[in-house]
Order: C-alpha cells, then structure tokens, then sequence
C-alpha cells in the first residue's frame, strides 16, 4: 500500500493528501489491531489450557508482529519522506530560490497520484505563464529593497557577509552597462586599525564618486569589497585603482617597528563575469599576485543555457546580450569567415532571446544576388527556413525595402502585426514573429539581411532595452560585413590592377615631391626592385644616389629612361598626375631589351613565364644561393580541361596562383615551367619549412573557385629539387629537372604527394593524410610509443600514478606529432578507436600484469590517459570502458581521463553528460592544463570533477622569481579552499620541488626533476625504487 | 618644533604613526596639521601640499604660527639621471626654481627671484645630520642632489629643453638633479625667516615614464626607512641646539 507511490500514476485513481495520510495510517492500525487481538486471544487460551501447540504460535506470531511493525513502520517512513522532504520540501526551496534569484524557471512536484499536488502545480503554472511575459527592472540605484545589513547609520558601509549574500540583487539594482566588483586585501593578520580603515573608506569615496557606491567591511578588518554600479570604461578604472592605491597606504605596528603596508587590489567586471563566479573569479585574480589586477576572463561562450530571458527575468543588462558585439572589430583576409564571426555573434544573441531561428544573407557578387550565408536553427540544428548557398527569397527582400523603418529595421512581434504583402511570402516559411535588418548598399540597393525569426506561435516581444540593442547588434553586424566587403573588393582591385599592370610592363611608384620619399607603389615594382621600401628616398632606393637624380623628370619635366635591375629597364614619366598634390605617382612603362624579345609574364595564366624562372636561376647561381625548387606537376590537366573548358582552366590557375601567392608569404613568385607544370623557388630555405608550405598550398589546390557546381579540382604532384647539388649552370639544373619530371614513378609518386628528391622521400601533401598514414603504419607494424609519466606525492616522492603517453613519431621531421592534432585528425576520420582501444587494452594488460603484484602492493593508484572530447563520442566508448574495468577487476577511480580546461570548457555542456556517464564507472576526469583562464575552479567543480593538473607556467621559474612562487601558492590555498585536488606539472629541480613541498606536503608533483616519460620495465623499477 | 611637509598622506604616514598626544588642526580651513609629539620634540605635520606655491604660503604661516627649528619635505621625486634609479633617496643640496624667468630685470639671473640668491641651499649641519641618521637604517647610497623644483610636473623633457645645455640643467649636472614641485616654495619661506630646511624626496619614475604601481610600491618601502631617519633626526636635533650657518 505504502509503496505504490513508486508505481506508474494512475490519473483515475487520485487521492487526497489527507486520504493519503490517514489511509496509510488506518491500514497500518487494522493491521496492528488484528495481529494484536489474535495474539492476546491465543496468549489468554493458552495460559488456560497451558497447551504446547498454542505456545508455538505464540512464539511464532510474536515476531511477525514485530516485523510486520517494523516493515509498516519503514514503508510508511519511506513514503512520508517522499512527500513531504523529496518533493514539499526541496521542491518548495528550489522554488524559492528561483524566485529570490530571479530564474524564470519553477519546478513542479512530482507526486501527480496525490491530488492536492495537481492543485500546486497549477499555481506553479499560473505563475510560470506570468513571469513569461513579466519584465522586471529598476528605475534607478537604490539598495532600500535589498536587506543589506549596514554597519553605521549613514549607509555607506555594509557587512561583507551580506555583500556576499546580496550580491545578485546589488547587482541587478544596478541599471548602467557594466560594474565592478572590487576587494581590497591586505595582508593576513595585519594589525589595522578602524581609524586606518575609515581613512582607506574615505580615499574610497573621493575616487570613486557615482552615485550607489557599496563598501563592505570584513570582520577581520582586512578586507574591503567595493562594487562600484557603473564603469565607463576599463581603462578608466584601473586608473581609478591605481589612484586608489596610492591613497590606500595604512601603517600598521609590528614587532619591528611601524610598517606601511598597502592592499592588493582585484576587480572584476560585471557580466564579463557571471554573478555566480565573481567571488571564484576575485580569488583566482588574487593568484596573480598584481598590486592592481582587473581580471576579465575568457570564459566560453554559446552554451544553449545561456538563454538569459528563458532562465532568469534579469533583462536589465543589456551589455551582458551584447557583450559579443564587441568581437566584431577586425575584419579579417577571408570574407567567409568574417560572416561565421558574425553568426556566431548573432547566434549567442538569439541564444540570450531564446529566439528559433537566425541567420545572415549577403549580395554574392559573381551570382549577382543576395544569397543565404549562414542560418541557424537553435532547437533543431539541421532544419533552418532559409538554407546556407541558396538564393534569398527576393520577395522578401523586395517587400523588406518598402516596409523597413527608417533605420533600416523591421520586426513583427507576432504575425497579426505583419505587413500583408510580406507575411504572404513569409507564411509559406510558417514564420510568426522575428526581426529584419536590411543592409543597404550605398547606391541603397539591398547588400545583405540579417535575420531573427520564431516560428509556430512563439511570439517576439521585448521591452525597449532589448528592442534597442537588436538595432544596435544589427548595425554593428551589418558594417562589419560591409567593410569586409569593401576590404575584399579593394584586394581583388588591388590584384587586379596589379595583373593589368603586369600585362601591359607599366609599373608605378609615388614620391612626396617635397622631399623625394617614396609613399606607395605597385607589388610588381617590388618584385623588380625587392630593396624598395616606404618612406625611403627615391632615388637612394632605386638608384643608389645620394641626392635626386640630375635628369629626374620633376626636375627636368622630361620623361627618363632607367635602367632599375639588370633585367628590368623603365621609361619614368608623371604625366597622369594632377598639380594639387604634393605626392607624385610615376609610372615606369617597361622597355624590352631587343635582345630580350620574349615575354616575362605569361598573359594568360598571368604568372611568370618560363623565361623568368630561367632568368632567376641565373640571378641566383650568380649569387650563388642553395635552396630548393618546387615543380607542380598538374596530373589532371585533361580533366580539368575537359570540367572547365580552356578559359575556365586559366581562370582556375589564375584564382589559384593569386591565392598562394597573396596568402602564403613565402611563395613571392609562380612561374609557369611548362603547359601542366608550375614552380616556385625557396632559396635558403629548408625542406622542413618547405613542406609546411605545401601543406597550405594543397589547401589552396582543393579550393572551388568557380563555383559552378563542379567538383573537379587541381591534382598536382609535388616535386622537390635541391639546387645547385653537383650542377655548375642552371642549364644542367634545367635540364635535371627535365629528367625528374619524365622519370615520374606514378606507383610511388602519386598525385598529391610530395617527392622530395634529395634523400628520395614521399610523403602525402595534405597534413591530414599524412598523419592518417603514420596511424595506419604505426597500427599496422604496431610502432605506437606508449609510455607513462609518474605522478608522485609530494610528501614521499612516492609513485602514486601514472599518466599514459601516446606518441607517434615524424621520423622525417625527427620530431614527435603533437599529441593534440593526432587525436583531432584521428576523431575527425574514425580512427580514434584504434588509439583508444590501444590505450585503454595497454592500461588494462597493465593492470592485469602487475595490478596485484606491484600496483597495489607499492600503492599505485591511478592511470590516468589524455582524451579530448572526441574520445567519448564514439560508439560504444562507456561501454568498453564499463566492460575493461570488470573484466579486469580494476578498483575503483584507478583509471582517469585527463582533459584540457580549453576543451572542457569549449565542450561544457557535453561533458555534464560525460562526467554523469564515468561516474558511473567510477572513473574520474582530471582538468588538465589548467590556467584557470577557461573555466573558474567552480566551473570545473560543477563538472564533478575534483582534480586539476596546473600548467607547467605556474611552477617554471618559481626558483628564481619570488612573484611567481606568490601566484602559485595562491593557486593552490584557492583550490584547496574550493576542495580542489592539484597536481603541479613540470616540476624541474630540487628547488623548485623544495618550494613547493615546504608549503603543502600533500600536494601531487609530475616532472622531469623526479621522473621522465618511463616505458614499462623503467616504470616498474621506478615503482619499486621509490614506493619503499 | 619641528615642522614635516608632504605631499600626500603616503608622504607622513609613517612619522604620523609614531607620533604620540596627535591633536589636529586645520589652516586656512582647507589644510589639515597634526601637532604631536616625537621622542619629546613636538612636530608639526602638514601634508596635501601641492606646488611651490602652496609649500611657500603654508610653511610661512606655519613658521609664523609656531616655534619652528627646522623643515624637512619629505616626498616623491622624478629624475632624468641614469644613476639614480626609481625608489632611490635622496637629499637635497641644493634648491633651484625651474620656472622662473625675470631676466629682464637688469642683473637677475635665469632661475633666481630678485632679492634672493638663485638657489637655497639647506644648512650644511643638517645634511650631515640627516645623513648619518639614514647610515643607521640604510646600507643604501643616499644621493646627494640638486633639486629642480617648478609647479609643473614634469611629464616629459620638452618643457625643460630651454633650460638645457651640454648635458646640463641650469649648469647643474643633469645626473645629479632630482624634480620636484615643492622644494622651492619651502625654500623660499625658510630663507625668509631665516629657519634651516631640508628636502628628502624619494625617486618615483624617470620622466617620461608612466606611473607605474610596482614603482609605488618601491616608494612605500623606502619610506621606512625614510620614516625611521627622519625619526631619529628629530630626536638628535629637536634640542634648541643651533643648526644655523
């Protein structure tokens, strides 16, 4: 009976609460009562007849009463806690809380059997529908309704505890863009005196002079917090800090004397931290051990529970909504990714509005029509109404341009207050409120929209602070683009004219005719003259003078012949320039030496011609330069030819050239060495940098230019050839190359690889390739290098854990792939099982070996492996986790997963659900890498996560700089304040191990000064040696 | 008496401190002194005194007011020296105006008032005394230097480039010279009255370099043993022993 509550809820068959209790109880009386009566009537018949049988079911009848009772009683205890401490109680305090705090979110209580808890729940959602549509806000800075416990009558200090306990409401009191929350520490145990402090408190006041200024005092005297309602900027408060610090100095007396002592000072700002982690956040930034720090953290950005009007009623800061405005100021080489920062910036806007769908559409130039860039549905990721490369509906566009207000907005907030015309086409989208910002061009014709739409019933109604900041984060969005946009037109008129220029031999270069400096000129000038530089005089930088050249034609107003390079002769003339400006563009008309009949620039591909590359190896066998020589040799020419025709063909290598060359600095040059192959030149270079540099090219030979549907791209194999190896003059050179390229051997130079010919190399270009060929050959001859790095205790210098290494060797680079990128490529193509189950079958036969022979006998407790997020989402992963720790019997919290703060923190929400999923194994994650700059100790601490391995910054150099060493042992009191378990990495010599140890004996170590990266039978010994 | 002069409360912190009977008054209602006591010799401490102006009217008044013996300004100073180095002490020797041009009156030099000499040199007994009292608390060389004082705060050299000459500053070695915007007006009073003075100032920043907290609190140490000297000096000359040239 007692227990049906756990049972499937039945609606047709609800009780009353008082029902509930009293059947509950009624139940267990009859039952009581029964047992009770029978016992006393066998008890009476059996002191009458004295009769055996009577006195056994007596004996028997007794304790089944008893149990009876004590199962009534447990039953009735288990159900009555259910319902008035599980649910009456926690639920009504959560309640509680969400309202003190301003969530909008209500919990409601479970019991649905009971049916006075469907009445409750009712209420509940009577108020949950209220608070969907109520806006709370403050009209000015006033703390009368916050219950602040002041500490004198004129209201200008207060508790630090009730600082601490308000600091939510003291915040939302505050109406102004951003605050700042501000403690002034000095030192612990300090003798200060009142009147010290109320000096301090009054320096406070003449600094910082706004109104709604809260100071709260410490018990212990040694503490200030300010929070301070309004910053106009940042800059100005460190001012005012520093100001501060100089008007804070106390003196306090001390054995020796009378010392001066003055406050650390911390801030920080209000929303760049949240409410939740400003007290983590002051402490961390009291690690730093600054005299005055303002500590703004980089904290991640975009979860989906940031939807601030979906969890809290706290509108008021609007600065927190567009905080990720500010990123939009630097336009960037790629237009394309200019439009992802700006989606992300509107995506973490509509997260903030709990807003359906979003997205951006912009004028494509070669389509000639505004064409959807990004879109974005935030409930479901793969259904958005306006889809990415297509067209933008023009009816739309058209409609927008009549409608839109004056500064360039529309919004609905519901599809009754839709214009007709446009809510016709935007029907067809079931489109039911959202927000238009038309980017206008300068001839007003439409560039580009943003957009924010709800669909279904969901309505779009805000209050006028967030109205204004739609318009403020539209604008900002929509200049942004804007300016790339003209950024890019100017680079592609830049390269352009510069192709032009090259076309016809012109070259041009501008002076300041008051001085003869040189102020601008062309890339191609450049390319003639590398010495050419800005700012520099003309003529000692084109023709080593020391004063203007005698027939130059500013001077004589005739035009000049010059001979600028061995190779390249000019005609200098001015005639294209206008009287008014002091600066002078002169254009140099290239003159072709008659002997030099053959072009230097190839027209069609518009790349240096073959006799150029011929021309420079002479230029640098003169000088007598070693480097390399790059031949591309396009193996799908045909192919390309037949895809995109001739014309189309040229345009590909042209688009292509420009790309390598304006985006890889070290490729200045691209000749054309024949009709399917190109070159590049690397004097003093090395292959190593060469390589890198094909890595980047190869992505550039993939890329669509044409963007006609077509999917054929560049197939090129690259060679690479030393100069001058035993070849006098470039003709041998010439003709070595000639003999590489004929003698092609396609089964193992195959397209897409790189030949380096020196030591007969291969290797595939594209980076991912290659590191996907070393997983392979590593699997498959078994090579992986694992090894495990001690994690000592600092107490013994024991060996209590290890953890596991993967490495994989560049045997041609002779240098180990960065941990990091081999998990990255491995999870982006699959291969991450076969590291896993290489790692997690190496820990498991480890254990299975020496678990119980030296493991638990020597107390090595823990392995730990490194992972990223990746390494959970594969299939089955908990799984096998589940099934290697039964198999092998491994004890619990043995084996450890070690994730960077970055990628916890770029993954946080995921990893809520990978911490619940190892808890259940018993295995623990460990924050590793940890600055604290990422994720506050809260943060991790709400991730279940108990321990974080610091990195290796905090304790390197903390021998020799006594501020480090300060920052470090700060680190470390916080963490054990928060119930933090630290590991210190990198600990390189006795000193540093000696510093460390005499402050927390405790604390775990890993570094060079007590053990290297250990194999097996090194570990064991290690083990041994040190466990004793 | 003996009368302390500093700029801010940083400046006299410390003798404050050890001071004992403190009462407080206020000059000219804007100015707080605190008169108290220091191994038996009553000190007069004024602070929040900014320029030369300001300096030279309050230290008359004061001097006026009370018994004086001598004056010592204590507080912050900048330097172009390549010697002397931020959180360094130093003395002065001698005090000189770099914002007074009156040459146009027949025989008046750059730097000089009429009816004055064109520096104020502090009395050569208190130098000495001063410094062996920082021998007592200090291995640190305590610089001896030429203190330029204007009520500009010299942000840059710029505004002092007419006044220099072959690596010198109103013919004083610009490694030797220390700047502050107080020292003259002191001067000035004290020359008046006739009462020996002396500056100690302790170096904050080389000019043009931006305020720095760590620099600060380089200052603030040094102002214990600034503290501490000035202490001792009190208690050593604070008899009516005579300290006039």
């Amino acid at each position: 009976m007692a227990d049906n509550l756990t049972n499937t809820p039945n609606k047709n068959k609800k009780v009353t609460l008082t029902n509930y209790i009293g059947r509950s109880f009624g139940w267990f009386l009859v039952t009581i009562v029964v047992l009770l009566t029978v016992l006393i009537v066998l008890g009476v018949v059996y002191l009458m007849y004295r009769n055996e049988a009577m006195l056994i079911t007596l004996a028997v009848l007794l304790p089944t009463l008893i149990v009876i009772s004590l199962l009534y009683i447990f039953y009735s205890y288990r159900s009555m806690y259910k319902i008035f401490y599980s649910t009456l109680y926690e639920k009504t305090l959560s309640n509680y809380e969400a309202l003190r705090t301003q969530k909008r979110t209500l919990e409601k209580y479970e019991l649905d059997q009971i049916e006075d808890f469907d009445i409750l729940n009712d209420k509940i959602n009577l108020i949950q529908r209220n608070f969907d549509n109520i806006q709370i806000y403050s009209s000015k800075t006033n703390y009368d309704k916050v219950p602040l416990d002041y500490i004198n009558k004129s209201k200008k200090t207060i508790t630090e505890k009730s600082f601490k306990d308000c600091i939510r409401e003291i915040i939302y009191c505050a109406q102004s863009y951003r605050n700042a929350i501000i403690s002034l520490t000095f030192e612990k145990g300090a003798d200060i005196t009142t009147t010290s402090i109320n000096d301090v408190c009054n320096a406070i006041h003449e600094i910082f002079k706004e109104r709604g200024l809260l100071i709260a005092l410490g018990e212990s005297n040694d503490t200030i917090m300010i929070f301070s309602p309004n910053i106009d900027s940042i800059s100005y408060l460190r001012e005012q800090l520093e100001a501060l610090f100089t008007k804070s100095t106390i003196s306090v007396k001390t054995i020796s004397g009378i010392d001066l002592i003055s406050p650390k000072i911390n801030a920080v700002i209000y929303p760049y931290t949240s409410i939740e982690e400003i007290y983590s956040d002051l402490l961390y930034s009291a690690t730093k051990n600054k005299d005055v720090n303002i500590y703004i953290p980089k904290r991640y950005n975009g979860s989906s529970n940031e939807s601030l009007l979906q969890n809290t009623m706290d509108i008021n800061n609007i600065s927190k909504i567009l905080s990720n405005v500010a990123n939009l100021h630097e336009t960037s080489i790629d237009f394309n990714s200019q439009i992802v920062k700006a989606e992300e910036v509107l995506k973490e806007y509509a997260a903030y509005l709990n807003v359906e769908e979003g997205g951006i559409a912009f004028f494509d130039r070669e389509k000639k029509h505004v064409t959807t860039r990004v879109a974005f549905n935030l409930n479901n990721k793969e259904k958005t109404s306006f889809i990415p490369g297509t067209q933008f509906n023009s009816k739309i566009i058209e409609k927008l341009d009549e409608v839109k207000d004056m500064d360039c907005t529309y919004l609905f907030s519901s599809r009754a207050s839709l214009n007709n015309e446009l809510g016709k086409t935007l029907d067809l989208y079931g489109i039911n409120s959202g927000f238009f910002y038309y980017i206008k061009n300068l001839d007003d014709t439409c560039l580009g929209i943003v957009y924010l739409i709800n669909k279904g019933n969901k309505t779009f109604e805000y209050n006028s602070y967030i109205k204004e900041s739609l318009l403020v984060m539209s604008i900002t969005i929509g200049y942004y683009l804007k300016i790339g946009n003209v950024h890019n037109q100017l680079d592609e008129m830049k390269v352009r004219e510069n192709n032009v220029m090259k076309l016809a031999n012109i070259a041009s270069y501008t002076i300041d005719k008051t001085n003869y400096e040189i102020v601008d000129f062309t890339d191609n000038l450049k390319e003639e003259m590398p010495n050419i530089e800005r700012g520099v005089k003309c003529y000692k930088s084109l023709f080593k003078y020391t004063a203007p050249c005698p027939e130059c034609p500013l001077i004589t107003k005739n035009k000049i012949i010059k001979q600028f390079s061995k190779t390249f002769k000019g005609e200098v003339s001015y005639s294209i320039n206008t009287k008014m400006s002091n600066y002078i563009e002169l254009i140099v008309r290239g003159i072709e030496n008659k002997d030099e009949s053959r072009n230097r620039f190839d027209s069609d591909l518009l790349v240096y011609s073959y006799y150029s590359f011929v021309e420079r190896l002479k230029n640098l066998y003169a000088s007598e330069s070693k480097g390399y020589i790059q031949l591309l040799s396009i193996d799908n020419i045909k192919d390309m030819i037949q895809a995109y025709g001739n014309e189309g063909f040229a345009f590909y290598i042209r688009c292509f050239a420009s790309e390598v060359v304006t985006k890889i600095p070290q490729i200045s040059d691209i000749y054309l060495y024949k009709d399917d192959t190109l070159a590049f030149i690397f004097p003093e270079s090395g292959k190593l940098d060469i390589i890198n540099v094909l890595e980047k090219v190869y992505e550039f030979s993939k890329k669509d230019y044409l963007r006609d549907g077509n999917d054929v791209r560049l197939c090129i194999g690259y060679e690479t050839v030393k100069y001058p190896q035993e070849f006098t003059r470039p003709t041998d050179l010439i003709r070595h190359l000639e003999k590489c390229i004929s003698e092609r051997d396609y089964n193992v130079f195959k397209t897409d690889y790189i030949h380096i010919e020196e030591n007969d190399f291969y290797r595939p270009v594209s980076r991912k390739e290659y590191i996907l060929s070393i997983i392979e050959q590593a699997h498959k001859n078994n090579n992986f290098i694992i090894k495990c790095q001690p994690v000592v205790k600092g107490s013994t210098k024991a060996i209590f854990g290890g953890e596991i290494l993967i490495r994989l060797s560049d045997d041609y680079a002779n240098t180990l792939l960065n941990t990091e990128e081999l998990i990255r490529v491995a999870g982006e193509n699959n291969k991450l099982n076969t590291i896993s189950d290489l790692v997690l079958n190496y820990t498991a036969n480890l254990f299975t070996q020496f678990g119980a022979s030296i493991f638990k006998s020597y107390g090595f407790e823990r392995i730990s492996i490194n992972a990223d997020y990746n390494y959970f989402t594969q299939e089955d992963f908990f799984n096998k986790v589940e099934s290697i720790i039964k198999t092998h019997n491994m004890p619990k919290n043995f084996l450890a997963f070690e994730i960077s703060e970055q990628n916890l923190a770029s993954n946080y929400e995921n990893f809520k659900e990978v911490s619940e999923q190892l808890k259940k194994h018993d295995v623990n994650i460990i924050c590793d890498q940890y600055t604290g700059e990422h994720l506050s100790l809260d943060k991790v601490r709400q991730l279940n996560i108990k321990e974080i391995k610091t990195q290796r910054d905090f304790v390197r150099d903390i021998d020799v700089q006594s501020e480090k060493y300060e920052n470090l042992k700060k680190l470390m009191d916080f963490a054990k304040e928060q119930g933090v378990t630290v590991t210190l990495l990198g600990v390189e010599n006795g000193q540093q191990y000696k510093l460390v140890s005499s402050y927390d004996k405790n604390i775990n170590m890993q570094g060079y000064y007590f053990h290297h990266a250990l194999d097996v039978n090194e570990l064991l010994e290690a083990i041994r040696k040190s466990n004793n | 008496m003996i009368l302390l002069v500093g700029n801010n409360h940083d400046d006299v912190l410390y003798i404050e401190t050890r001071m004992t009977d403190k009462k407080e008054e206020y000059v000219y209602k804007k100015y707080k002194v605190v008169i108290g006591n220091i191994a038996s010799q009553t000190v007069v401490l004024l602070e929040n005194v900014y320029t030369n102006i300001i300096s030279s009217t309050l230290v008359s008044y004061i001097i006026e007011k009370y018994y004086i013996l001598f004056v010592i300004k204590i507080g912050k100073c900048l330097t172009a020296s390549k010697t002397i180095k931020n959180g360094d002490i130093t003395i002065s020797k001698k005090v000189i105006a770099s914002d007074v041009d009156v040459t146009d009156l027949q025989g008046t030099k750059l730097g000089q008032i009429p009816g004055f000499d064109l520096s104020f040199d502090p009395s050569y007994e208190l130098i000495n005394s001063t410094l062996n009292s920082f021998t007592k608390f200090s291995f640190a060389t305590i610089h001896e230097c030429t203190v330029v004082s204007s009520n500009v705060h010299h942000h840059t050299m710029e505004k002092l480039e007419e006044l220099l000459h072959d690596g010198k500053i109103l013919t004083e070695e610009i490694n030797n010279v220390v700047f502050d915007s107080e020292a003259y007006g002191v001067g000035v009073a004290c020359s008046m009255h006739d009462i020996p003075f002396i500056t100690i100032n302790v170096v904050l920043n080389h000019i043009g370099e931006k305020f720095a907290v760590n620099n600060y609190v380089r200052v603030l140490k040094q102002y214990n043993i600034v503290g501490k000297a000035v202490s001792n000096l009190i208690s050593e000359l604070g008899s009516n022993e005579v300290l006039r040239d």
